[in-house]
């Protein structure tokens, strides 16, 4: 793997919501994220997959300062995030940008498309007045949208199209890496393809960095050189895309990688299918989080006791006390 | 003819009125023409509204009342409604002990009657006027307004649109004003509708027991204060700004239906 | 055998102010007794209208054509007497939807809920009502149905609403399931319990089923045929492995294509060029042929669905053997 300087390093990042039961009961705590830690090298992406509760979406916040986190470290570009002051942090708004999941909701309905993507260029003072629109135009085309559509309203705009809104949106400050929440989850398959194309040209062409979120596996396949694995806040594994999808070390990504519906008829026999429900994260499982579910043929009173540390086996991080014998075979047939 | 056409062409066609009463009129309203000839005159040609007991033309009164009435609706709701909206908006948006110590502010507003408020400054006030009037309905009329705001803000600010905002390092007042107002202001104009009804109601009826607007000064309420005890023989008198009253705020009230289902379907 | 389910140009349109929208333009297929066919197509295709049509659900200012034919079981659906058809909904047809969270009420329990579809179609006890309801909550695998009948909506999480939905719809036996995106808003591992789950019951109590989907996957996983939809019409119908194997329509080959895959080369993945046009101005002749690569001056008449094999069929005049009448 590379040994350049990672771009965003994360350290023990942890980030608990209380949640109220009542007046008169103490409130639970939700432990949305559970001490994680990650480094994107410059000009990749990490993939981050997980399902709900998982905390990725609450993970992705954190690094782009959304939400504050009660622990852990955020490093960019040898930068202290969370040591910012309010100067500093809107200057850091710049080189760090979000796209979200909805494209229904990101934009506000009642404000021009164009105007909405110019607000961050005059907002950071980033052009002279009267260039605004030719950079709002620039932009627009080159997310694949024609520059007419500056005139027209969110609700005139198809979900990929408005998706394309907010990339470009995103770009208009010209930062230097991208989290992208669940970007395509809400499209047409063939939608999410554009999208996800673009995304990629983009990549190639300002040489961005993305943290990119999903739930589906085969998605992240597609653009992440890197996967990390969260399950209820923790991470369980974290692996080049290569070793994770033919190799999965930990016994949930093993369940992931069978449960994605393939297009292919002849790949029903060997799903595993997971017992019950991902449980609540304001009830974490004691010792290994997983344990209730794990389908691992050596899970033992040792996965109910004690909660296995995220170490390296071979270049791969992961959480599991008997990650050396893989719970089943590969998921995927070999090409 | 939809709610909303009705209600706009209604309130226009008032509001129109009272801008030209001094051109419609057909008397000055304090002119006292015939003290013994004209007193108490039933409605004839001359006075479509007959004459009241110092022989000044009622339907000129109306008129003019109708300047004094909507002036001090329109005002007062204006003043309300600021006051309210950048209360709601502050509260709404900041959450926390800034949210739970104006709430408990409009809390207790909102549980003391107004009109008892109203009345006891009233009374204590030397020498009511028209602006200390508008003045004391608008800022005991803000209340209401403040809720329904911070209950719409709260809602704005959980859509992705304010999160994409703040990332983008857009700074708060800026998304009030830019990204949550604009979404927050269908309810308000509902509000402000029926507030200027409301507002006309309770003048007349503080005008009516004397603690409004002053006389010879017209207003619709002090109006029917006079024509009251001579409501046996003259009723025309407390009748005419009666009907006017009631026109108005049916007006505006049908105004405010009309907008409220024209702006509520396109907007959840 | 004779279908189940057959469905004989159906054509259902929206009028609104851009337009007449003709969401579902000529739809036929049949359904044989214990078959599961997908109903595959993106937004903007018709899938969920045609679902809507056949238990006419469907509201003004949508219409369904007088011309349309929806048999089940001999008789046609769109001119039954409401209280006929209301025997038929629940009963002999049931329905589940996307979102399980606002396809129950949040008020009443699941019990009750469930219970409701039993005493609108047959006339037992109350206790015979309760007895059936857990039975059927165990059927749906959820655990401690004695006590889940009790249970709120809120309660429970996504997947066992969408099995509280299941059971609902399956209470009193219907020959025929129509499950319209029941997968869509879960997690990936609950999606593989669901479908397991609805291929298990299907089997169990021999009923048939149409599944829309969005998801080849998940049409690949449960469908013994496929019906793609485009353009408010079907572009193609075949067996399910032989659809995957060999597509017949440029459509399908583009969706197959366009489908982030597990195995294979990880990218990038071809996009099918430009978007679904508005339901009011489809395109003259093939309705997708602007974005086809393989379009040529044919492609301005419309094809109609041309044998390609046994049991497939596409709308496509690159399957029309030479000589065929255009």
């Amino acid at each position: 793997m590379t040994t350049a300087d990672p771009l965003l390093v994360v350290d023990g990042l942890v980030k608990r919501f209380p949640v109220s039961r009542g007046w008169l009961r103490k409130p639970d705590t939700l432990h949305a994220v559970d001490g994680v830690s990650l480094a994107i090298p410059r000009g990749q992406t990490l993939g981050l997959v997980g399902e709900s509760g998982s905390g990725k979406s609450t993970l992705s916040r954190c690094v782009v300062r959304l939400l504050t986190p009660d622990a852990g470290r955020i490093v960019f570009d040898g930068v202290e995030v969370l040591a910012l002051d309010p100067r500093a942090l809107r200057a850091f708004r710049r080189r760090i940008q979000i796209v979200f999941q909805d494209p229904f909701g990101s934009l506000n309905p009642r404000m021009r498309i164009g105007t909405a993507v110019r607000e961050p260029i005059e907002i950071h003072h980033l052009a002279p007045a009267g260039d605004a629109d030719d950079r709002v135009t620039a932009l627009l085309r080159e997310v694949g949208l024609d520059p007419s559509f500056a005139e027209r309203y969110p609700h005139e705009l198809s979900g990929g199209q408005r998706q394309r809104v907010c990339i470009a949106r995103a770009l208009a400050v010209e930062p230097e890496c991208l989290v992208l929440d669940e970007p395509v989850s809400a499209l047409d398959v063939s939608v999410q393809a554009q999208v996800l194309t673009l995304l990629r040209d983009l990549q190639a062409r300002r040489g961005l960095t993305y943290l990119f979120i999903a739930h589906d596996l085969a998605v992240v396949r597609q653009m992440a050189q890197r996967v990390m694995v969260m399950y209820l806040g923790r991470i369980v594994e974290d692996a080049l895309a290569t070793r994770l999808y033919r190799i999965p070390r930990h016994p949930y990504t093993a369940a992931l990688l069978s449960a994605v519906p393939a297009p292919d008829p002849t790949r029903r026999a060997n799903r595993i299918v997971l017992p019950g429900e991902p449980p609540s994260p304001m009830a974490v499982p004691p010792g290994c989080a997983f344990h209730p579910r794990c389908p691992h043929p050596r899970k033992d009173t040792r996965c109910e006791r004690e909660s296995p540390a995220l170490r390296d086996l071979d270049g791969t991080r992961v959480a599991c006390h008997y990650a050396e014998e893989p719970a089943r075979g590969p998921a995927a047939p070999a090409p | 003819m939809t709610r909303i056409r009705l209600g706009s062409l209604a309130v226009a066609a008032l509001l129109l009125l009272a801008i030209l009463a001094p051109v419609i009129a057909p008397y000055a309203p304090t002119a006292q023409p015939d003290l013994i000839g004209l007193r108490n005159a039933a409605p004839s040609w001359a006075h479509p509204f007959g004459t009241d007991m110092f022989s000044r033309d009622v339907l000129s009164r109306v008129l003019y009342g109708a300047r004094v009435s909507l002036l001090i609706g329109v005002l007062a709701v204006a003043i309300s409604v600021t006051v309210g909206t950048a209360v709601g908006l502050a509260a709404g948006y900041a959450g926390g002990a800034v949210d739970a110590g104006l709430m408990r502010v409009v809390d207790a507003g909102l549980a003391i009657p107004k009109i008892f408020v109203v009345l006891v400054v009233l009374a204590l006030w030397e020498g009511i006027t028209v602006p200390v009037l508008v003045g004391i309905l608008g800022f005991t009329g803000w209340f209401g307004v403040s809720r329904i705001v911070r209950a719409e803000t709260q809602s704005a600010r959980g859509r992705e649109y304010v999160a994409a905002a703040r990332a983008i390092g857009i700074p708060t007042h800026r998304i009030l004003v830019r990204h949550v107002l604009p979404n927050v202001a269908a309810p308000i104009l509902v509000v402000a509708s029926l507030g200027i009804g409301q507002v006309i109601l309770l003048e007349a009826g503080l005008s009516y027991l004397g603690v409004g607007v002053p006389q010879p000064m017209p207003s619709w309420g002090n109006i029917i204060a006079d024509g009251q005890h001579l409501f046996a023989s003259a009723p025309w008198i407390s009748t005419a700004p009666g009907l006017a009253i009631v026109a108005t705020v049916m007006a505006f009230s049908v105004l405010a239906d009309g907008m409220r289902a024209a702006l509520d379907p396109r907007d959840r | 055998m004779t279908p189940l389910l057959r469905v004989q140009d159906l054509t259902t349109t929206f009028d609104t102010p851009a337009g007449t929208a003709r969401a579902v333009d000529g739809v036929s297929f049949s359904l044989d007794p214990g078959e599961t066919l997908a109903l595959v197509g993106e937004s903007g295709s018709g899938k969920t209208v045609t679902a809507l049509s056949i238990l006419r659900l469907i509201e003004p200012p949508g219409r369904i054509h007088p011309d349309s034919r929806v048999e089940f079981d001999g008789r046609d659906l769109l001119t039954l007497s409401p209280r006929d058809l209301r025997r038929v909904r629940g009963a002999g047809i049931a329905m589940i939807f996307q979102e399980p969270m606002t396809s129950l009420n949040p008020v009443l329990t699941v019990g009750t809920q469930i219970g409701e579809t039993v005493e609108a179609h047959e006339s037992v006890t109350r206790a015979e009502v309760r007895d059936r309801t857990v039975e059927m909550l165990r059927l749906v695998g959820i655990p401690d149905p004695t006590r889940r009948w009790r249970s709120y909506p809120h309660e429970l999480s996504g997947g066992m609403r969408q099995r509280v939905m299941i059971a609902m719809a399956l209470v009193c036996r219907p020959r025929v399931l129509i499950a319209d995106e029941p997968t869509t808003a879960l997690d990936v591992t609950i999606q593989a319990q669901i479908l397991d789950l609805l291929r298990d019951l299907a089997q169990r109590l021999d009923m048939a089923m149409v599944l829309i989907t969005h998801d080849l996957g998940v049409a690949a996983e449960i469908a013994d045929r496929v019906a793609v939809m485009y353009g408010g019409r079907i572009v193609e119908q075949a067996p399910t492995a032989r659809l995957y194997a060999h597509p017949a329509h440029p459509y399908t080959e583009g969706l197959l294509q366009a489908a982030p895959r597990l195995d294979g080369p990880a990218y990038p993945t071809p996009a099918i060029p430009g978007a679904v046009p508005p339901a009011t101005a489809w395109p003259d002749g093939c309705r997708f042929h602007p974005r086809c690569t393989h379009a040529w001056e044919r492609c301005h008449t419309e094809p109609p669905l041309i044998d390609v094999a046994a049991g497939q069929t596409a709308r496509c005049w690159l399957r029309a053997a030479p000589g065929d009448p255009s």
